[in-house]
């Protein structure tokens, strides 16, 4: 690869395993038509991360872990990205929901990581609701403590990977007294509960969003993430760990380097500068896991990294087109460009700055966190 | 032709579209013709009752055609109904709309001219758009169009690609509006938002311009911008509906990948010309 980050063995080996991987998931049918490796899934896949060893690579070895540092993690990830493996369950399950379990919940992390790890387990993520999307504190769906359970009903839409989840990461109501950012609770849900049910909405992307119906779910209150009430703090931080999106650096060097193979030297100037723009966008990622990793925080840092790299694919996707004219649409078959993959991530791009957090709400953080802007 | 001809010929048109609104068949890495339904062959006699061709456009001229071509665009119609307006399906960087149809295949040479390709053989190809595209692989010769005729067809048939994105533009734009108003977030109606009204005029203004090149102005420049601003608009509207406007069920995915690939296909054109 032609961009490495950090020089170490764990990269080299991600870099190993997702060669291999890749013809695994090239064999995925789900996979076919997704034009975003982070918005695919493949179980296959997953797995085979999962035996090698790659999933939490920074988790404690009695965690299922290797002890290694993040910024180790975020080059593997990068080097994943790079080799357009499907990505979507591990995002949510390792990078988001494991990580924040082991932040906020360190008994579910000792009861859910070591299986993740092995790539046992896929988290999806229930976040959105038909009547709150960027506004998570509007969330309705409501939960009552009955004794020892919580017992859910409500809705939840645009999820990803729930075709393939084990288990669910839910925003609840807990307290519908309480305002807003309070009253709410994160907690944890096998989705064969009963009383959960689920069907898919197709995207241009190629993929399939889901929208899963919640029918008095009985959880036990043990499968709550932090504390009752406290969740919006949870889900705030959550949110931080996703937006840390390593994965599409890779899919940005990846486009950047084949691009430079394929432009006439007229362009060398534009992917210069896209270049740059993806080292920078490298960069913040790099940062924020820092922070995180050191339990500072990483409100602002976090979404400059989401803000930086979504802004930058968009931007590759325009090139692809200025650069292969009418032919970059073709979306299989010998005069497709890179076998359909710029077709396909062209029409899939549009979601990079909605998905796991629109701009606009990455852009208020950064100017209330990182600018003390006045509410 | 007179202000009055010109608007009977916009409102017959528009009937017409309103009458046999086109579905949409495409799907991700499928090859899909849109001019391919009852729907569409029956907008395809309409518009011939209509007079709607090339002859037509030589009549009538490039300004009445453009803006009778909004209306195509705000059904998303096929684009076989704007290639009417050229005489044939124009050939860009090796392929060609709607492959099995047996409207002449033109060629865009550079000074602006056109050659009409014989004995083509054209291979479907999936695509991003449901345009019915087709990879040339042969052809047995060409015959050069008369340079008048092929620049006066070339200018009627710009107005009325720019027509055809100034329309989908503009019910892409509204379709937003409509959902912005209706929408609560943060305890009001999204298009109440300050950073949110600021796109939506940035998209009103280049929309306006689109329509008031219709009326004015049908150079490669305008067909250019009118393209990049039919994707800035559209791409806008995605950032706005957010996850509602990626899935297949909504409308805005299918208007975003034709003024994407309108954009690709008439900026190799104009480069070409």
């Amino acid at each position: 690869m032609a961009s490495s980050i950090v020089a170490g063995t764990t990269a080299d080996e991600a870099e190993r395993a997702a060669v291999e991987l890749s013809r695994l998931a090239a064999a995925c049918p789900e996979t076919r038509q997704q034009g975003m490796p982070s918005d695919a899934d493949c179980r296959a896949v997953y797995e085979g991360l999962g035996r090698r060893g790659l999933i939490g690579l920074h988790w404690p070895e009695n965690l299922g872990g290797r002890g290694s540092s993040a910024l180790e993690t975020i080059a593997a990830e990068e080097r994943l990205g790079y080799h357009w493996l499907p990505l979507s369950s591990y995002l949510l399950s390792v990078k988001t929901i494991g990580n924040a379990l082991m932040h906020f919940a360190p008994l579910l992390a000792e009861r859910f990581l070591p299986d993740i790890a092995a790539g046992k387990v896929v988290f999806c993520q229930g976040f959105s609701e038909p009547g709150a999307g960027s506004d998570l504190a509007g969330i309705a769906t409501r939960a009552v403590v009955e004794s020892d359970r919580l017992v859910i009903t409500g809705r939840k839409i645009w999820t990803s990977s729930v075709a393939d989840a084990d288990w669910i990461y839910l925003a609840v109501r807990t307290d519908p007294l309480l305002e807003r950012h309070h009253g709410l609770s994160v907690v944890v849900a096998e989705m064969s509960t009963p009383g959960i049910s689920w069907t898919l909405h197709r995207t241009v992307g190629g993929g399939t969003l889901g929208e899963i119906g919640l029918e008095d779910v009985e959880v036990p209150l043990d499968q709550v993430v932090g504390e009752l009430d406290a969740g919006w703090k949870v889900l705030m931080g959550t949110l931080d760990y996703e937006r840390v999106t390593s994965e599409k650096v890779g899919v940005a060097f990846y486009l950047l380097d084949r691009l430079g193979e394929l432009a006439p030297a007229s362009y060398a100037a534009s992917l210069r500068r896209l270049r740059g723009e993806a080292l920078a966008a490298r960069l913040h990622g790099r940062r924020a896991t820092e922070l995180l990793a050191g339990r500072r925080p990483a409100a602002a840092a976090s979404s400059m990294a989401k803000l930086s790299i979504a802004l930058l694919l968009q931007e590759i996707a325009e090139t692809c087109l200025d650069v292969l004219g009418p032919r970059a649409l073709i979306e299989d078959g010998e005069a497709a460009p890179l076998g359909g993959r710029i077709a396909r991530f062209v029409r899939a791009v549009s979601a990079a700055t909605i998905a796991g957090g629109a701009s606009d709400i990455q852009r208020r953080v950064i100017a209330r966190h990182g600018l003390n802007c006045p509410r | 032709m007179t202000d009055e001809v010109a608007d009977m010929l916009v409102s017959a048109v528009a009937r017409a579209v309103g009458n046999n609104p086109a579905p949409d068949r495409w799907e991700p890495g499928q090859w899909a013709d849109d001019s391919m339904s009852e729907q569409s062959e029956m907008l395809g006699a309409a518009l011939e009752r209509i007079g709607w061709s090339a002859e037509l456009s030589d009549e009538a001229g490039p300004t009445a055609v453009g803006l009778a071509a909004v209306p195509l665009g705000k059904g998303t119609a096929s684009l076989r109904f704007v290639d009417s307006i050229l005489g044939g399906r124009p050939v860009v960087a090796g392929l060609v709309r709607h492959w099995q149809a047996t409207e002449p295949a033109l060629e865009l040479v550079s000074g602006g001219r056109l050659r009409h390709l014989q004995d083509t053989r054209i291979e479907p190809v999936a695509y991003g758009d449901g345009s019915g595209i087709g990879l040339l692989v042969e052809t047995s010769g060409s015959s050069e169009v008369d340079p008048l005729v092929a620049a006066r067809r070339l200018e009627a048939w710009r107005a009325a690609s720019i027509g055809y994105l100034a329309g989908l533009s503009e019910v892409a734009l509204n379709e937003c509006l409509e959902y912005l108003i209706s929408r609560e977030a943060f305890g009001r109606p999204l298009a109440a938002r300050e950073s949110i009204q600021g796109r939506l005029a940035d998209c009103a203004t280049a929309l306006e311009g689109m329509c008031l090149l219709v009326s004015n102005d049908y150079s490669w420049a305008s067909l250019s911008y009118s393209a990049a601003a039919a994707v800035d608009i559209t791409s806008a509207c995605h950032q706005l509906t957010g996850a509602l406007g990626f899935t297949l069920e909504y409308p805005l995915q299918r208007r975003s990948r034709r003024a994407r690939a309108m954009r690709a296909w008439s900026d190799w054109a104009a480069d070409v010309a």
